[in-house]
C-alpha cells in the first residue's frame, strides 16, 4: 500500500477541520472525498432525484468552506455536515420544486436516476428464496424510495439516518436539533407508515 | 395389551366386554367394572351408587397412575425417532426431531427454526446452539431407569399430591391414544398415551385458568431406528462453555461441601427439594424443587453478585415480578445485602408467601 | 417500568427494541412479551424488516466530475472560509431544521431541557452497548466460566429451569429447545 496514503487515511477529521481552518485546500479536499458518498447518499434519499442530489451535497460542501469557522472541534464533522444537508434538504422542499412526491414509476424510471440499475442485477441470490424475488432488486429499489417519498420529510430523514447512514439515536438528536425522545417518536412513525407501504416485501 | 388379571376375568366373567364398552374408557380395570356392575343389577340405595361411583373414580385414577407409570417405563426402555410439532401460547410453531436410544440417551433437535440441539447422553447434558458453534455442557439431568428417582416414581407414584385421570382416547401419527391429564396447583399436563407401545405421542400443557401454554405432538414415529454414537455426542470443533456448578441431591450435601445457602420455611404442598446448584465461584446458589411436573428455581446471589440487570430493577421497583418464557414467572427480591429470584408457574400469594419465609 | 407488560405498553417501544436502544431491563420485559405475542412479534419482525429493506438499498455515488464542479463553484464564490463572530457561531450552532436563520433553542430552558436528555441518551445507549458487546464477549471466550453478560446470565437462569423441567418424568422435554434466547 502507498505509505502516502495511508497516512493520509488516518488523519483524524479533527486534525482535518483544523488545517481547513486555515485554509489548508488539501485538507478540505480530503474532507470531500470521504464524506461526499455519504451526503449525496442521504440527500439522494431524500430527495429521489439523483440530479438534486448532486447539487444539494455541492452546497452542502459549499456551506461548508464558508462556514468552516464556526464549527466546533469537539462536534462530530459528519453530524455537522448531516445537518447542513438536512437543512439545504427542507429548504429545497419548501422552495416547492424538488420535492417529487412519488416518482417511482416503475414503466419510466428517470435516466441515471436509478442507483440499482448500475448494478444491473436481475438475479441477486440473497432474494432468491424471498417472495420479493419477484421482484428485481432494482425494482424492489424503486419501491422501497418510493415509500421512502411518501414519508414526511421529517420522518424521512430520521429514518434514512438511522437505517441508512447508521446514525445513533443521539447522533440524530444532534443533526436534527431535536430532543431524543422525537428521534424515536419520528422513527417509531416512520417504520409504521414503512411497514404500510412495504407489507408485501416484509412477508416471512 | 390387555390389563386384566386372571382374578378380575373370573369375577367379571362374560360381562366384562359390555361393561368395558358400556364405559368406553379402553380397557377396563377389574374392581371399577365389578362395582359398576353391581351398581347396574342393583340400582337401589343412593348410597350404594355414591360408592360405586367413589370406587369407580379411585379405579379410574388407579388407571391413569399405571399408564404413567407405563409411559415412563417405555420412554426410558424404547429405541425410536420422532418428529414433533411444538405449539406454543402465542401460535408460534416450531418442529424438533426426537431421538432416544435407551443404552445411549436422548437427543432433540430443532428443525424448525433451525441451531439448537439438546443432548443427554446419561453422563454429560450438551445444549448445542450451531449457528454460534457453541455448547453448553453440564451434568446429565437424564433419569436412569434404574435411578432412585425411577424407582420412587415407579413404587410410590399414587397421585396423592398431583391428580391423575384418564380423560379419553384419541389418535395421534396414525396411532391410538389413551390421554391422561395430570393436574397440578400450577399446570395441568395432558398426555396422549400410545396404546401399543406406552410411548407418549403428544403433550399438552396448560394453566390453572385453562391457558393453552404448549402443545407438542409426534408427525411420525419411528420404532426401529438406526443410531450412531455420533447422535448423542456434541459435534466436533465446537466451542465448549464448561460447567460453572457444583450439584448436590440435597441440602445436607451442599452444606457439607461448604455451601452456605438459606431455605425456605414454606412451600406449597406437595413440593420437594431435589436439586442444589451452587456456581464455582461463590456467586449464586439455586435450589430446585419439584412436584413431579412443575419447578421452582429459588436462586440466591451473593452481595453485589446479582446480575445488575437484576439490582437495577430491585432499587428502582422493589420487589417485582419479571416474564419468562412459557408462562413462567420471576419474582426478585432483596433482603439485606441478598438478592433471591425464583422462578416459577406459581400465584401472587404463593410466591410471595416462599419469599417472607425465607430466614 | 412496571413488570409484566402489555401491547399496548409494548407497541411504542419496539422500534427502540428492535435497534438495540432500550435499557436492559426494558428491553428484557419487551422480549418477553414479545416471545409469547405473535402480534407484538409480528410488527418487531416488521420493524426490523423495513430497517433491513432500508439498510440494503445500493449505495449511491455522486458524479465522476463532483470535485470539479465543486471546485469551480468554489471560485465563483471567490471567497475563503472566513472565522465569525460569536453571535454567529452560537446562531450556527443551535440553528434548528426547518427555522433558517433563527436560532430556536436560544432560551436558557430549552439548553437546559436538552442537555439532560443527551446525557441520558448517552447512558441509556452504553447499557444497550454493554449489553450487546456481553454476548460478543462470550464469543470470544472459550470455556467461558460464568455468563459474561446481564441478559446472558438471567438467560442461564431461565434455562437450567427450563432443562430441569424438561428433564422430570412428567415434563415436557420440548421445553428445553425454547430457550429464553432463541428468539432473538
Amino acid at each position: 500500500m502507498n505509505l502516502a496514503r495511508s497516512l493520509t487515511l488516518t488523519h483524524s477529521d479533527s486534525t482535518l477541520i483544523a488545517r481547513c481552518q486555515k485554509a489548508d485546500i488539501a485538507a478540505f479536499n480530503e474532507i470531500v472525498a470521504r464524506y461526499k458518498g455519504k451526503i449525496f447518499n442521504y440527500v439522494y434519499r431524500m430527495t429521489g432525484s439523483m440530479e438534486d442530489a448532486e447539487d444539494l451535497t455541492q452546497e452542502v460542501f459549499v456551506r461548508m468552506y464558508t462556514n468552516i469557522g464556526s464549527f466546533r472541534a469537539e462536534a462530530s464533522l459528519s453530524t455537522w455536515l448531516f445537518r447542513i444537508a438536512g437543512n439545504l434538504c427542507v429548504d429545497a422542499f419548501r422552495r416547492g420544486k424538488k420535492e417529487r412526491g412519488v416518482v417511482t414509476s416503475l414503466d419510466a424510471p428517470t435516466r441515471g436516476d436509478d442507483p440499482d440499475e448500475a448494478h444491473g442485477t436481475r438475479d441477486v441470490p440473497d432474494w432468491s428464496h424471498e417472495p420479493t424475488a419477484l421482484l428485481s432488486r432494482k425494482e424492489l429499489g424503486a419501491e422501497i424510495q418510493g415509500a421512502l417519498q411518501k414519508l414526511p420529510p421529517k420522518l424521512r430523514s430520521a429514518v434514512v439516518l438511522h437505517d441508512i447512514e447508521g446514525l445513533a439515536y443521539d447522533e440524530i438528536a444532534v443533526a436534527e436539533g431535536i430532543p431524543l425522545g422525537t428521534v424515536k417518536s419520528r422513527i417509531f412513525n416512520a417504520r409504521v407508515a414503512l411497514r404500510e407501504h412495504l407489507r408485501p416485501y416484509l412477508e416471512s | 395389551m390387555r390389563n386384566f388379571s386372571p382374578t378380575n376375568k373370573q369375577r367379571t366373567g362374560g360381562a366384562a366386554t359390555t361393561v368395558a364398552a358400556l364405559f368406553a374408557v379402553g380397557s377396563l380395570v377389574g374392581a371399577g367394572v365389578v362395582l359398576a356392575l353391581q351398581a347396574a343389577v342393583t340400582p337401589t340405595h343412593a348410597w350404594a351408587q355414591q360408592q360405586a361411583k367413589e370406587e369407580k373414580d379411585a379405579s379410574k385414577e388407579d388407571r391413569a397412575v399405571r399408564l404413567l407409570r407405563r409411559m415412563v417405563l417405555a420412554e426410558m426402555r424404547k429405541a425410536f425417532v420422532a418428529r414433533e410439532a411444538t405449539l406454543n401460547a402465542d401460535g408460534r410453531g416450531t418442529e424438533q426431531w426426537v431421538k432416544r436410544d435407551p443404552r445411549r440417551g436422548i437427543r432433540r433437535e430443532s428443525i424448525r427454526p433451525p441451531g439448537m440441539i439438546w443432548i443427554d447422553n446419561y453422563r454429560r447434558s450438551y445444549r448445542i446452539n450451531t449457528r454460534e458453534n457453541r455448547v453448553v455442557e453440564s451434568d446429565s439431568l437424564l433419569p436412569r431407569p434404574d435411578g432412585a428417582r425411577v424407582q420412587e416414581f415407579l413404587h410410590r407414584f399414587t397421585g396423592q399430591l398431583i391428580t391423575p385421570e384418564v380423560v379419553g382416547e384419541d389418535r395421534v401419527a396414525g396411532r391410538s391414544a389413551h390421554i391422561v391429564a395430570v393436574t397440578g396447583p400450577a399446570t395441568v399436563r395432558r398426555f396422549w398415551i400410545d396404546k401399543k407401545t406406552g410411548l407418549r405421542l403428544k403433550t399438552e400443557e396448560y394453566n390453572r385458568s385453562g391457558k393453552l401454554l404448549s402443545s407438542s405432538s409426534y408427525s411420525s414415529v419411528d420404532l426401529s431406528p438406526k443410531f450412531t454414537e455420533e447422535d448423542f455426542r456434541p459435534p466436533p470443533d465446537m466451542r465448549v462453555v464448561k460447567d460453572n456448578r457444583r450439584r448436590f441431591d440435597s441440602l445436607q450435601a451442599a452444606e457439607k461441601a461448604g455451601v452456605k445457602v438459606a431455605r425456605p420455611r414454606w412451600v406449597p404442598a406437595g413440593y420437594g427439594l431435589r436439586n442444589v446448584e451452587a456456581l464455582r465461584d461463590g456467586r449464586s446458589v439455586t435450589l430446585r424443587y419439584t412436584n413431579g411436573i412443575d419447578v421452582l428455581s429459588l436462586t440466591q446471589f451473593a452481595p453485589d453478585k446479582a446480575p445488575p440487570h437484576l439490582r437495577k430493577r430491585v432499587e428502582k421497583e422493589g420487589s417485582s415480578f419479571l416474564p419468562f418464557p412459557r408462562g413462567q414467572r420471576g419474582y426478585v427480591w432483596r433482603d439485606g445485602e441478598r438478592t433471591f429470584l425464583l422462578i416459577s408457574s406459581l400465584s401472587d400469594d404463593q410466591v410471595r408467601r416462599v419469599a417472607e419465609s425465607l430466614p | 417500568m412496571a413488570t409484566m407488560l402489555d401491547c399496548r405498553r409494548v407497541q411504542p417501544l419496539l422500534s427502540e427494541y428492535v435497534d438495540g436502544a432500550l435499557s436492559e431491563e426494558t428491553a428484557w420485559d419487551v422480549k418477553m412479551h414479545v416471545a409469547s405475542c405473535a402480534v407484538c412479534q409480528r410488527v418487531a419482525d416488521d420493524f426490523a424488516g423495513t430497517a433491513e429493506l432500508l439498510g440494503g438499498l445500493a449505495h449511491v455515488e455522486p458524479s465522476a466530475n463532483f470535485e470539479s464542479v465543486l471546485a469551480a463553484r468554489l471560485a465563483d464564490l471567490s471567497v475563503k472560509p472566513h472565522r465569525p463572530s460569536l453571535r454567529e457561531q452560537v446562531s450556527e450552532w443551535w440553528y434548528a431544521r426547518g427555522s433558517v436563520g433563527r436560532p430556536a433553542l436560544a432560551s436558557a430552558a430549552a439548553f437546559a431541557f436538552v442537555v439532560p436528555l443527551i446525557m441520558v441518551t448517552l447512558t441509556l445507549r452504553q447499557g444497550a452497548v454493554d449489553a450487546v458487546n456481553g454476548t460478543a464477549v462470550v464469543k470470544q471466550s472459550n470455556a467461558a466460566a460464568s455468563p459474561a453478560s446481564d441478559a446472558e446470565a438471567l438467560e442461564r437462569l431461565y434455562d437450567d429451569h427450563a432443562a430441569y423441567s424438561s428433564s422430570l418424568l412428567l415434563g415436557d422435554s420440548s421445553a428445553v429447545l425454547t430457550p429464553a434466547d432463541s428468539r432473538l
